[in-house]
């Protein structure tokens, strides 16, 4: 095969060129650290290193929302244990009540004490992180609990407005008399002596006027209703004014696919009465397992020197504890749970850093030792390249 | 023999000494010319001294092998190279940020929305990450349009290049064959021109003989014949017919839009217009479009523009009064850049190289050389992904606003639809009511709440159906509300405004129409270049949705809106893209399938490029070895000849020494 000097150039020039393109990959990985540092460099490569980039990315902000729900879930902790604590105190307050031997004047004493649990338990329940109320359920806006009255009655419907310091117990009239009526109508107030005052509901009225900014709405209603000696009773309360949809609270997501429940549906936890201007469902929650209610009751049992109904009350006591306690459990479950979440997250992270790093970055030792193989190659191609240049029959003449 | 004839044949030995070593002086001086073929010299011994026969080194096998491989090395090298240029935009190793990681970043964004949802910070956040991401998405799309007007220009350079050298060579030819002397310089001249060509062209040499030269595309189509040299044309939005033999019809195609792929319209069943059936394809007929009105692949012709068939980029109608159409008439639309071949009759043959869905080329079209890579880049890629970006930016708006449509942050007192409608007296979901996302809306039903004195939301059901409600019609029904009042702007949106000072907010959509007509919507746009967020929303962060309406108000705290569409970057959705196909992804992996595309597609190129620039480097190694000038075999044979002259010189002095002997005598 003739050789000729446009060969020879090609083919030394070619060789270095090919070397020099080969370092100057070397430098880049080397600089970079990245075998791949293109999407031509290994298109598949490159479209697995970008998904793993995409759950580190997914997984940064999961570890973020982590810690919010841990505040969100933790804050719950420390008020339903300042409520259970409450509770608890309230328990044996009630105990103490329910002993034969107290005094009228123990028992007002041990009322006035509930009613100042009342109010702590109700603001343990209105307490708020970053400006948002937990036990809300969706609703964060606004205080989900607040002060109320309540109608205790075998007659339905009947509604009471104003602040009485006390429990009032209220006699109906006896005959089974219909109101509205067309005569003026006879109430007693019955007092914890067991005496009684009247109040009259005048001819065709339904609002009876108790005194002190106190009345009470009667159901006006057609046929009328009938009174036959019923006892109403109206007593403190607190309302809810929060959600009661569980698909509704507030939800952090977690995982990929996982969504933690981070506020509190109050209404089912500490229960309460429903507000009267909510579209709401009544509290799902039974009478014996509404702390709040059952509270409320206590103060009127108590308030009313009742001792059959303060120690009727025990029972329900002991249950709304439990529902309290039993949701305890539950929030120390979702921080169980949110601690393994943590700790899935982080490892999913260190796998796809661990797999996007196998994929995607340079191993040095490899990078070296092709560095120094194509040394040897820049140094012989120059070199032969120079030798046979230097070659020339014109020497030799 | 005599003194006279010593001394004739030193002469021819000096002369052809000579005349060699004038070949060596020519060979010697052409050794770095790479187009440069050697004179040999072949020394013919005759009675009275030695002739010299000059021939010029050429390998007709070898040329056009180095021809083939090089003409296709200028393909792949251009191709990659424009690539490459597009290449950063999709690359986001390391530390690079792009489309991928802020897409994330703005599904991730709304789940940190969704832990603090009354936070203005949070709501501003995702603001600035999606106005990132729709820029970005702009950008990119814009910078490949940029790369396809260079390619655009670079081809207009290079056709007049390629038709400059194809007169050039017929003139060539013209001297070659009118030239009785020796033709080395002229031959090699075109020659390198023929190789110039084939930078540009992919070139075949038909005949190399010295007066019939001839060169054709791979494909057939005479470039050069002879002194006869055809042209090149570039021309843009071109129809072409291909009709049977007793076929009627007349008139032809029109078309609005443009498209980086030729359209072929074959007629699968004949008829008048209105009544012929025709079926759409953008790879010449290997697969067809779906419609998307019957799910099959037969569209009706239609003569009215304003009702036209809408199959993928293009909206397409028939000229009507000029007969009908007869089953097997076919019709071509390049509504782009094309590329002509002209011949002496002055008809115009399409021969734009064409890329097939499958990646096979169309091989009775231009398929090498730089006009090969550019139209293969400007229409094959660049066009892919634009198409794909256009896709991904058109779901990824359908699909977060479809969410974020049925939610609420705040009662408001009026809205303005971003979305236009072109004829507010159709029904929307037709294609004369030209609304973007016309094709995806369902019968069904959308709630208004309108708050009452009390401040409570009250719910109102307003049912719709695309099939028969137009825009007017929507308003009618919207305007039967006490105290919400609907309105259509000058330019075809509907405005929704509280009538005495009621506010209202949106609810539960089944129809996907308020998505459409751009109400209580995030992004606003349909594709690439529009994409932007809702200004409202930029104006003002704090009105940014993250929940809905629940029994009667809005909820502050109500995330499940930021959590729907933060859930929405892992969810496979189906996507459509402009000629019907359905590709069932999430939004991420579909934007990297487009990212890894452009990597393989550089690498795919890469290898071709070097694949056959290491065939032409063997074609071209022997075409040297054949060709080429080698110093030393020169020296060599310079000294040869030099001996020669002096062996001439030495036979001249003993015919004179012998001439003197003889006169010495006399």
């Amino acid at each position: 095969m003739r050789v000729t000097n446009q060969m020879l150039n090609y083919m030394s020039l070619n060789g270095v060129t090919s070397v020099t393109n080969k370092m100057l990959s070397i430098i880049e990985q080397g600089n970079s650290g990245l075998r791949i540092n293109r999407p031509s460099d290994g298109p598949i490569s490159y479209s697995i290193a970008r998904r793993y980039d995409k759950q580190i990315q997914q997984n940064d902000r999961y570890l973020e929302n982590n810690a919010v729900a841990t505040s969100w879930l933790q804050r719950q902790n420390v008020s339903v244990s300042e409520i259970k604590k409450a509770m608890d105190s309230a328990a044996v307050l009630l105990e103490e009540a329910a002993n034969g031997t107290t005094t009228p004047e123990q028992l007002d004493t041990i009322a006035y004490e509930l009613r100042q649990t009342m109010k702590q338990l109700m603001s343990a329940a209105n307490n708020s992180f970053n400006g948002d109320y937990i036990f809300g359920g969706a609703s964060f806006s606004e205080p989900p609990y607040k002060e109320g009255i309540a109608v205790d009655s075998t007659i339905g419907g009947i509604t009471a407005q104003g602040n009485p310091s006390k429990t009032i117990v209220l006699e109906a009239p006896t005959g089974n008399v219909q109101i509205p009526s067309t005569t003026d109508q006879t109430f007693s107030i019955v007092h914890t002596d067991g005496t009684k005052t009247t109040v009259t509901l005048p001819a065709n009225g339904t609002t009876l006027d108790l005194g002190d900014g106190v009345s009470l709405s009667l159901p006006n209603t057609t046929p009328p209703t009938t009174y036959d000696g019923e006892t109403i009773t109206i007593r403190p309360a607190i309302i809810y004014t929060g959600t009661l949809d569980t698909n509704d609270t507030f939800k952090i997501e977690i995982m990929e696919g996982q969504l933690m429940e981070s506020s509190g549906v109050g209404g089912l936890i500490f229960g309460g009465r429903i507000d009267p201007s909510s579209t709401n469902a009544d509290v799902p929650l039974t009478d014996n397992t509404n702390a709040f209610e059952t509270l409320g009751k206590v103060i009127a049992a108590i308030e009313s020197h009742d001792r059959t109904a303060i120690s009727n009350m025990l029972a329900p006591m002991n249950q709304s504890i439990a529902t309290i306690v039993n949701y305890q459990a539950t929030l120390g479950g979702r921080l169980n749970r949110l601690s393994l979440a943590k700790e899935m997250v982080t490892n999913s992270t260190d796998v796809s850093k661990k797999a996007r790093s196998d994929v995607e970055d340079v191993d040095p030792v490899q990078l070296l030792e092709r560095e120094r193989a194509l040394e040897v190659q820049y140094q012989l191609a120059s070199s032969l390249f120079s030798r046979i240049h230097s070659m020339n029959l014109i020497n030799y003449l | 023999m005599s003194i006279t004839s010593l001394l004739q044949t030193a002469n021819s030995i000096i002369n052809t000494a000579s005349a060699a070593q004038m070949a060596v002086g020519q060979n010697t001086a052409g050794m770095n010319d790479p187009n440069y073929h050697r004179v040999t010299t072949t020394l013919i011994a005759k009675q009275n001294g030695v002739s010299a026969r000059f021939t010029r080194a050429y390998n007709q096998y070898t040329e056009r092998s180095f021809i083939s491989e090089a003409t296709s090395q200028y393909r792949w090298t251009t191709q990659n190279q424009l690539l490459t240029n597009i290449q950063s935009l999709f690359n986001e190793s390391g530390e690079r940020d792009g489309i991928g990681k802020t897409l994330t970043q703005f599904f991730t964004s709304w789940s940190g929305l969704s832990t603090n949802p009354s936070s203005t910070g949070s709501k501003v956040e995702v603001i600035e990450v999606a106005k990132t991401l729709s820029q970005l998405i702009q950008n990119t799309y814009t910078s490949i349009m940029k790369e396809q007007d260079d390619a655009r220009s670079h081809i207009e350079s290079d056709v007049r290049k390629v038709n400059s050298i194809l007169d050039e060579i017929a003139s060539l030819n013209r001297l070659i064959s009118t030239n009785s002397g020796n033709n080395f310089t002229l031959l090699d001249k075109r020659d390198s021109l023929t190789r110039e060509l084939a930078q540009y062209i992919d070139v075949s040499i038909v005949n190399s003989s010295e007066d019939t030269y001839t060169l054709t595309t791979k494909s057939g189509y005479t470039l050069v014949s002879g002194d006869s040299a055809y042209s090149l044309e570039l021309k843009s939005n071109v129809v072409s017919s291909d009709l049977i033999a007793n076929s009627t019809y007349t008139g032809s195609v029109n078309f609005t839009g443009s498209s980086a792929h030729e359209y072929k319209i074959e007629t699968v069943q004949g008829g008048a217009i209105g009544t012929a059936q025709i079926r759409i394809s953008i790879d010449g007929g290997k697969t067809w479009i779906t419609n998307p009105a019957t799910g099959d692949t037969v569209f009706t012709t239609t003569s009215d523009p304003t009702t036209p068939i809408k199959a993928g980029e293009l909206e397409l109608w028939f000229d009507a009064g000029k007969g009908a159409l007869s089953t097997g008439d076919s019709f071509t639309i390049v509504p782009k850049l094309g590329l002509f071949w002209s011949s002496t009759t002055s008809s115009l043959i399409n021969i734009t190289p064409q890329t097939y869905a499958d990646g096979t080329e169309n091989t009775s079209r231009v398929t090498g050389g730089s006009l090969g890579g550019l139209f293969a880049f400007k229409d094959g890629n660049a066009g892919t992904y634009k198409n794909q970006l256009d896709t991904f930016a058109k779901e990824l708006i359908w699909n977060v606003n479809r969410i974020y449509s049925q939610g609420a942050s705040a009662t408001m007192t009026t809205i303005s639809g971003t979305q236009q409608v072109q004829d507010t007296t159709v029904a929307l979901g037709t294609t004369q009511a030209q609304l973007p996302y016309g094709d995806r809306l369902q019968a069904g039903s959308f709630t208004l709440y309108e708050q009452d004195a009390t401040g409570k939301l009250i719910p109102h059901t307003i049912q719709f159906d695309p099939a028969k409600d137009s825009l007017e019609t929507l308003r009618d029904s919207i305007n039967k509300l006490q105290n919400i009042k609907a309105s259509i702007s000058s330019s075809g949106t509907l405005d929704i405004t509280g009538a005495n000072g009621a506010s209202f907010a949106f609810g539960e959509d089944t129809t996907g129409v308020l998505t459409a007509l751009g109400l209580n919507t995030f992004f606003t746009g349909s594709d690439a270049i529009t994409i932007g967020v809702n200004p409202t929303l930029v104006r003002n962060p704090s009105l940014v949705n993250t929940g809905k309406v629940i029994d009667g108000s809005i909820k502050i705290g109500d995330n499940s809106l930021a959590l729907a569409i933060s859930g929405l970057q892992n969810e496979t959705i189906a996507i459509t893209d402009a000629f019907g196909n359905i590709t069932k992804n999430t939004l991420f992996e579909y934007y990297t399938a487009t990212a890894s595309r452009v990597g393989a597609d550089i690498a795919s190129s890469q290898f071709q490029g070097d694949y056959h620039k290491t065939q032409a480097g063997f074609w071209y190694a022997k075409g040297q070895s054949e060709s080429g000038v080698s110093e030393e075999e020169e020296l060599m044979f310079s000294m040869e000849m030099q001996n020669l002259y002096i062996t001439g010189t030495k036979l001249i002095d003993t015919a004179r020494t012998m001439l003197d002997s003889l006169l010495s005598v006399v």
